[in-house]
């Protein structure tokens, strides 16, 4: 019985181990760092029959082949990238059964940004700090704290028996986030927003009518995945997973947890809105 | 004793997001700074509590809102910060050993000269000074010391570099701190460590915590 685990082949532009997140360290510094789109994981958690914590592999715009040494069930959630499981197209939201030298090909994707692959028993990397997800910052968790390479074999916790679901549709999206408003949130209303090139797991700054500001003497305070932050610039800032704990810039608003996983799907040149959330 | 106890004043609350409330200090003073040390210590071994993350002046609780309402939650760290303890926790000093100027730490020339000091004598300031964390940010392990001298005080550099090295030993404003791995920033690097400011295989991971006083020793 060969040893349950997967090798990738072709890493793409950047495969990252992930969960939920590393939480309850921000006081020392350390970010919560989970899947940028946590609803997709969620769900392919729940199509491979995983427990909802289960590290899974987080794909950036696909081009990405991973063999399977085991039988395993595996699900993908998040952009659609043309998969095919030993050369037969293999529909996104969906569970499939691979065998022992099963191989995965993603293609890239024609809308949205990260496609999460889970598989049944989870990415079983060690746990650093309670968590299995990358934190590329620290060089921690994850394969080594750094991106999948080619030939990295990652092992797999035991099989699970059941999942509940074999398929589910799609959340829709639309890239309107319902924001709460703080006290500068009057520059976020009614205007389109364009995510700019600089926008990465940290954070996404977005590019529109903006008006440059003076910022006084700011206090550092913590801040989160989901905050609005107006530099100088006024071009905001909305932090996303690997964001830092502590930050000087105003606020203009605070994404809800439940619309921030659409932000994690924004390809760079992307049009979002916020609406006002009470 | 009540003019003492006016000293601290009552704090503001913001609440901010759908699980978060900001406990904002009239300053960032020490003794301010001293309860709030104290207060998240405390809020972290309460139920439901997910993350307390002290700033400057302010300490943010994040909590699991289908579980606690928000307004026993400010009610708690109301009456939390009312008797938090004077308690001073246990004292302990740090040395970091730092490699001032030259290729490790590029900015001692330039900060020198806008102080009006030589670099020996900038060098022998910041090292001369006793520090204190004020707080833990930004990246793992990144220690806000205050306590630099107000010779040194300089504003941030108007553009942040896109890559600090790991080990920087920088100073911002009233601050000193150590880039504990190779990231942005804006601080003034004037020497480096070769000390793990963050280690996740050690307990603490995070070699400075709040209230420990740090020495910069030259080597």
């Amino acid at each position: 019985m060969s040893e349950r685990a997967i090798t990738i082949e072709r890493p793409g532009l950047q495969s990252l181990v992930v969960d939920r997140g590393r939480f309850g360290l921000r006081h020392q510094g350390v970010g919560w760092c989970g899947a940028m789109d946590l609803r997709s994981y969620a769900i392919a958690n729940e199509l491979t029959g995983n427990a909802p914590g289960a590290a899974a592999i987080e794909i950036v715009l696909g081009d990405v082949i991973v063999r399977f040494d085991a039988p395993a069930r595996l699900a993908l959630a998040g952009a659609d990238c043309d998969a095919t499981l030993d050369g037969e197209p293999m529909s996104t939201w969906t569970a499939h059964a691979a065998h022992a030298g099963s191989r995965l090909v993603l293609h890239r994707p024609r809308a949205w940004m990260r496609t999460i692959l889970a598989v049944d028993g989870g990415i079983d990397v060690p746990v650093v700090l309670g968590s299995r997800t990358t934190d590329l910052t620290a060089a921690m968790g994850g394969c080594a704290g750094r991106a999948l390479r080619a030939g990295d074999r990652l092992k797999l916790g035991p099989a699970c028996r059941n999942a509940m679901h074999a398929s589910v549709s799609p959340p829709p999206i639309d890239f309107v986030l319902r924001t709460i408003a703080q006290p500068l949130a009057d520059r976020l209303w009614d205007r389109e927003w364009i995510v700019g090139h600089q926008s990465n797991r940290m954070g996404y700054r977005l590019q529109g009518e903006v008006t440059a500001h003076e910022i006084g003497a700011m206090r550092s305070h913590a801040v989160f995945p989901g905050f609005i932050q107006l530099p100088p610039s006024g071009e905001p800032i909305v932090l996303m997973s690997d964001a830092q704990t502590t930050g000087g810039y105003p606020l203009a608003g605070v994404v809800i947890e439940e619309d921030l996983w659409m932000l994690g799907q924004a390809p760079i040149g992307a049009t979002v809105r916020f609406v006002r959330w009470e | 004793m009540a003019f003492l106890m006016e000293d601290f004043g009552t704090p503001n609350f913001r609440r901010i997001g759908q699980s978060a409330i900001m406990l904002e200090c009239a300053d960032a003073s020490m003794p301010q700074q001293r309860r709030l040390w104290t207060l998240a210590r405390e809020a972290r071994g309460w139920t439901h509590i997910h993350e307390a993350v002290i700033g400057a002046g302010n300490l943010t609780i994040v909590f699991d809102r289908h579980a606690l309402d928000v307004e026993s939650l400010r009610a708690q760290l109301e009456t939390g910060w009312a008797d938090a303890p004077h308690e001073r926790l246990e004292e302990r000093t740090v040395e970091i050993a730092v490699h001032y100027g030259g290729n490790d730490g590029i900015d001692l020339r330039e900060v020198a000269h806008a102080c009006g000091l030589s670099e020996e004598e900038a060098i022998a300031l910041h090292a001369g000074a006793n520090y204190v964390v004020s707080f833990v940010g930004f990246l793992p392990g990144f220690a806000y010391l205050d306590g630099l001298d107000d010779r040194l005080h300089r504003p941030r550099r108007a553009q942040p570099r896109a890559r600090v090295p790991a080990g920087s030993v920088a100073i911002a404003g009233a601050q000193s701190g150590v880039y504990p791995f190779e990231s942005p920033g804006g601080w003034h690097l004037i020497g480096r460590t070769d000390a793990r400011v963050f280690d996740p295989s050690r307990e603490p991971a995070a070699l400075l915590q709040p209230g420990d006083r740090v020495r910069f020793v030259p080597v």
